[in-house]
C-alpha cells in the first residue's frame, strides 16, 4: 500500500495492510510567533484555500484542525467566518510535519 | 500517496481553479503568505503610501493652497467622502499611486496666406496655447483603504467638472473650482494652474469587485489618511471584513463598533468617528482618465517674460505662474 505523505493528516496513522487503523493526531506545537486571525467571509468552510493561500499547498487544510482543537472540530463546517484561530507558520509547520 | 491524499489533492485542486486570486484574498483577510513572523494581524499591505519622501515628485491634482471646500472643508463631516485626500499641504488632493501616462501638448498657431503666382504661402503667427493636460492612470484597490482613496478620487474630479448650482450655500453660481497639478519634481509641472475639463473612469469587466465600507469620517488626524493608513487597515480588516462594518453603519454605529470590530475597531472608531453608512463596489484594477486645461488670470499672463521663461526663471515654484 502507498504511503501517506508527509503534507497528509494520515502521515502518522497505522496500518494493516489495506486499512488504517484509528487516526493518530499529527499535533502541531503552540508557538509565541503563531498569529491569532479571524476567519474571513472569504475563507468561511475554506481550510483548503487558506492553506492554498498561506503554504502554497491545499493539502494542508487539516492544520488549522490540529492547532485548534478547542475551536475547530469539523475540519470543514467548524471553519465559520468570525471564529479566531490561530494560525501556524510556515516554518512551524516544516518543523513539527516535515513538510 | 495514499488514496485519500489523490482523491483530496484532486478535489483541491478543482477548487482552486487558478491561483491569481491568491494575493487579493489574502489582502482582504489581512494575511500575508507563510504567516512569518513579521505577520502582523489583521494587517494589510496598503500600496497607496501617501507619506512620500520630500521633495515628492509624484503627480498630484489638488485645489487650491487656501481653499476651503471639498476636502479642505474646515469641517471634517464637509469633507465626507473625500476625507482620504486630506493631508499636508503638500500631499493633499489626489495623488496617483502608478506613475501615469502624461501627454502635455504646446502649439503654436499660423494662418496660411497663399499668395496668387507664388510657390510658397505666407504664415502668419496668431497665437500660441499649451493644450489640455491628458493623464490617465492606474488605481488598484486591494483593500478598504485604497477602495476609500479610489472613490474620494473618483468623487473629486466629478465634482471638479460641476459649479456651484441651486441649493449650494454661500458660493451658489461660482463655476467649478480651479485645481493645481503638480509633479514630477519642480521644473515639469510646477504647480499648474487648471481646470477640468474631461473626466473618466473606466469599470473594467475582466477585474474582481470589493465591497468598500463607505467610512463618512468625523475627524481625521493632520496627518490626512496616510497617517491613519497603518492603525486603520488593522482595525476593519481584523473586524469581521466588510459586512461586519456595513452592520455596524446602517445598524447603530458606535455599540457595534465597540463589539464587532474587535479590539483595533475602537481604533478606526475613535480616528475616524464614523458617521455614515453604506458600502460600494470598486473593481480591483481600473484607470482614471482626466484632461487638464491649463488656465492662467489676466494678472498672471501680464506678468509673462518670455526671456524669462526661456531661462527657466518662470517656473520651479508657486509664486513664479506655474507657467509651462
Amino acid at each position: 500500500m502507498a504511503k501517506y505523505s508527509r503534507s497528509s493528516p494520515y502521515y502518522s496513522t497505522d496500518r494493516f495492510g489495506k486499512f488504517l487503523d484509528v487516526m493518530t493526531d499529527r499535533p502541531i506545537k503552540a508557538k509565541s510567533a503563531d498569529i491569532l486571525y479571524k476567519i474571513d467571509k472569504v475563507y468561511e468552510y475554506r481550510p483548503d484555500l487558506l492553506a492554498h493561500d498561506l503554504y502554497g499547498s491545499a493539502s494542508l487544510w487539516w492544520v488549522f484542525t490540529q492547532r485548534n482543537p478547542d475551536v475547530i472540530q469539523d475540519p470543514i463546517f467548524d471553519f465559520k467566518a468570525g471564529r479566531n484561530i490561530y494560525i501556524p507558520t510556515k516554518d512551524q509547520l516544516n518543523s513539527d510535519l516535515g513538510v | 500517496m495514499g488514496l485519500f491524499d489523490a482523491v483530496g489533492s484532486q478535489v483541491a485542486g478543482q477548487a482552486l481553479g487558478d491561483a491569481t486570486g491568491t494575493a487579493g484574498r489574502l489582502a482582504i483577510a489581512g494575511l500575508i503568505p507563510g504567516g512569518s513572523i513579521g505577520f502582523k494581524v489583521g494587517g494589510a499591505k496598503v500600496n497607496i503610501n501617501l507619506n512620500g519622501g520630500a521633495p515628492d515628485w509624484r503627480l498630484r491634482v489638488s485645489l487650491a493652497e487656501k481653499a476651503d471646500y471639498f476636502y479642505k472643508s474646515q469641517s471634517p463631516a464637509d469633507r465626507g467622502i473625500m476625507s482620504p485626500l486630506f493631508g499636508s499641504a503638500t500631499q493633499n488632493g489626489v495623488i496617483f499611486p502608478y506613475t501615469p501616462q502624461v501627454q502635455v501638448t504646446h502649439t503654436a498657431s499660423y494662418s496660411q496666406q497663399k499668395f496668387t503666382h507664388s510657390n510658397y504661402p505666407g504664415y502668419y503667427y496668431e497665437n500660441s496655447e499649451v493644450a489640455a493636460i491628458s493623464i490617465t492612470g492606474d488605481f488598484t484597490v486591494q483593500n478598504n483603504i485604497e477602495g476609500q482613496y479610489l472613490l474620494a478620487a473618483i468623487t473629486f474630479f466629478r465634482a471638479c467638472t460641476k459649479m456651484w448650482f441651486g441649493a449650494s450655500k454661500s458660493r451658489q453660481g461660482f463655476p467649478p473650482p480651479m485645481v493645481f497639478l503638480n509633479g514630477y519634481g519642480s521644473n515639469y509641472l510646477p504647480n499648474v494652474p487648471c481646470v477640468v475639463t474631461s473626466f473618466s473612469h473606466t469599470m473594467p469587466n475582466d477585474c474582481d469587485y470589493i465591497d468598500v465600507p463607505t467610512v463618512i469620517p468625523g475627524s481625521v488626524g493632520a496627518g490626512g489618511i496616510g497617517g491613519a493608513v497603518s492603525q486603520a487597515v488593522g482595525g476593519l480588516m481584523q473586524g469581521g471584513g466588510l459586512n461586519a462594518v456595513t452592520g455596524a453603519l446602517t445598524g447603530g454605529l458606535q455599540s457595534v463598533v465597540g463589539s464587532t470590530l474587535g479590539p483595533s475597531g475602537a481604533g478606526i472608531a475613535s480616528l475616524l468617528g464614523a458617521t455614515g453608512g453604506g458600502s460600494t463596489r470598486l473593481p480591483t484594477n481600473s484607470q482614471i482618465t482626466v484632461s487638464l486645461q491649463p488656465v492662467y488670470s489676466r494678472k498672471a499672463v501680464s506678468g509673462f517674460n518670455l526671456d524669462d521663461f526661456a531661462a527657466g526663471k518662470m517656473i520651479g515654484s508657486t509664486s513664479k505662474g506655474g507657467f509651462i
